[in-house]
C-alpha cells in the first residue's frame, strides 16, 4: 500500500498548482466558468457550478502568494535530496 | 456558528447533575477525570475489571491532564473549522458509553432515537448522549488497526518496523482524504449543517471498530471468517452512518422519513448514500491487503 501521507501532500500541491493556472480571461470565459458568468440569483441556493466556480476563483486569490512559497521550498528541498 | 467558536469560559458550564461532584472545577485545569479519580477512590477497583478497555482508559485518563493543557493554550482563534475548546468534550466519555456506543457500531439495527439531544444550544457531551460523536473510540480504534496490522502481518511473515509506519501513515492519509472530500461536497451542495470537521473525523473514525472486528476474525477464522465479518460489519456502518448523518444532513421533513420531492433533497439524499457507501469500501480496501 504505497498511499502514504507524503504522496497526499504531494498530490494535493500539485492539484492547487493545477488550479492556480486556469486563466481566466483566456480559458474558463470560453468554458462558461467565468466568475462573473451566470451567477446571478440573489434568492435560492446557488447550484452546484456556481459553487465550484467560486471555489476556483477563491483558490486562486488566495493561494496565489502562499504557493510561490510553496513551490520554491519544493524545489529547493527535490533539488536537494531527491 | 457563531457558537462553535465560543471560548472555555462558557463552554466549561457543567450539565445539572455533575455541578455538585465537582463544585470547584475551574475550565478543566487538571481535567474532569482527575478530579473523578481523587473524589472517587473506591471507583478505581471497579474500573480496573474492564479488561483491555480499562487499559485503554487508564492510559487516556494518565495523559488527560496534557489535552486540557493543549486546550487551553493553543491560539485562541485558530479557524472556525477547528473548535479546540470543544475538543475535551469529545473525550468526556465513560466505560458505558463506550459499551452502548460500540453496541451500537456493531448492531445499528434495533435503536429507535438518533437524534443528539442538546442542551442549551451546544450538544450534550457524549458522557450522556449515545448517539453524539466522540474521538475516543475512533482514536483507540485506530492505534489497534495498527496494532492488529502488525500482528496480521507478523503472522504472514511480512513484518518489518517500515511496513508498520507504511501502514499507520497510509490509514491516516485515507482518513484525512475521506474528510477533505466529505467537507468538500459539503460545501459543493451547499448543505448549511453544523457538523464540524472533528464531527467528520469521528464519523470516518468509527469504521475502524469494524475493521479490527473483520480482522480478528480473519486471523482467528482464516479468509470465511474474514469475510463474514466483515460484510456484517460493513453492513452495519453503512447503516450506522446513513442513519446518522441524515439527521444532519436533511431537511427536517426528510429526516422524518417522508419523502420529499425537490432537487435539493435529492442531492442531498445522494449525498448521505455515498458518503454512507465509501465506509464498507474504505473498510474492505484497508483490510483486504493485510489478509493475503
Amino acid at each position: 500500500m504505497a498511499f502514504t501521507l507524503y504522496s497526499l501532500l504531494q498530490a494535493s500541491l500539485l492539484i492547487v498548482n493545477a488550479v492556480a493556472v486556469l486563466h481566466e480571461e483566456r480559458f474558463l470565459r470560453h468554458v462558461g466558468w467565468g466568475s462573473d458568468q451566470g451567477i446571478g440569483g440573489f434568492g435560492e441556493e446557488p447550484g452546484i457550478k456556481a459553487q465550484l466556480t467560486n471555489l476556483i476563483r477563491s483558490i486562486r486569490t488566495v493561494m496565489r502568494v502562499p504557493l510561490i512559497a510553496l513551490n520554491s521550498i519544493t524545489i529547493v528541498l527535490l533539488l536537494l535530496f531527491g | 456558528m457563531g457558537k462553535k467558536s465560543r471560548k472555555n469560559g462558557e463552554n466549561g458550564k457543567k450539565i445539572g447533575e455533575n455541578s455538585e461532584k465537582n463544585p470547584e472545577k475551574k475550565g478543566g485545569k487538571n481535567g474532569k477525570k482527575g478530579k473523578k479519580w481523587r473524589k472517587n477512590p473506591e471507583k478505581i477497583g471497579k474500573r480496573r475489571e474492564v479488561g483491555w478497555a480499562g487499559l485503554y482508559w487508564s492510559v487516556l485518563v494518565r495523559t488527560g491532564p496534557y489535552w486540557s493543557i493543549l486546550v487551553r493554550t493553543g491560539p485562541p482563534q485558530l479557524c472556525r473549522w477547528l473548535p479546540v475548546g470543544r475538543l475535551k468534550y469529545y473525550f468526556a466519555v465513560d466505560s458505558v458509553y463506550v459499551g452502548r456506543k460500540l453496541r451500537l457500531l456493531l448492531f445499528p439495527f434495533r435503536h429507535p432515537d438518533w437524534q443528539v439531544r442538546y442542551q442549551q444550544d451546544t450538544p450534550v457531551a457524549p458522557r450522556f448522549d449515545v448517539n453524539a460523536p466522540d474521538l475516543y473510540i475512533p482514536a483507540m480504534a485506530f492505534l489497534t488497526y495498527i496494532l492488529l496490522a502488525g500482528l496480521a502481518l507478523g503472522t504472514q511473515n511480512r513484518f518489518s518496523p517500515d511496513s508498520l509506519g507504511l501502514v499507520a501513515s497510509s490509514a491516516l492519509a485515507w482518513l484525512l482524504l475521506e474528510v477533505l472530500s466529505v467537507l468538500l461536497s459539503l460545501y459543493l451542495v451547499t448543505v448549511s449543517t453544523d457538523l464540524t470537521p472533528i464531527d467528520l473525523l469521528a464519523f470516518a473514525g468509527y469504521k475502524y471498530v469494524g475493521m479490527i472486528v473483520g480482522l480478528l476474525a480473519g486471523l482467528l477464522l482464516g479468509r470465511a471468517g474474514y469475510y463474514a465479518a466483515l460484510s456484517w460489519c460493513c453492513l452495519s456502518s453503512f447503516i450506522f452512518t446513513i442513519r446518522t448523518l441524515r439527521l444532519k444532513l436533511l431537511s427536517e421533513a426528510a429526516a422524518e422519513g417522508v419523502p420529499v420531492r425537490g432537487a435539493r433533497n435529492q442531492l442531498r439524499m445522494y449525498l448521505t448514500t455515498a458518503i454512507g457507501a465509501a465506509q464498507p469500501l474504505l473498510m474492505y480496501w484497508l483490510t483486504s491487503h493485510l489478509l493475503r
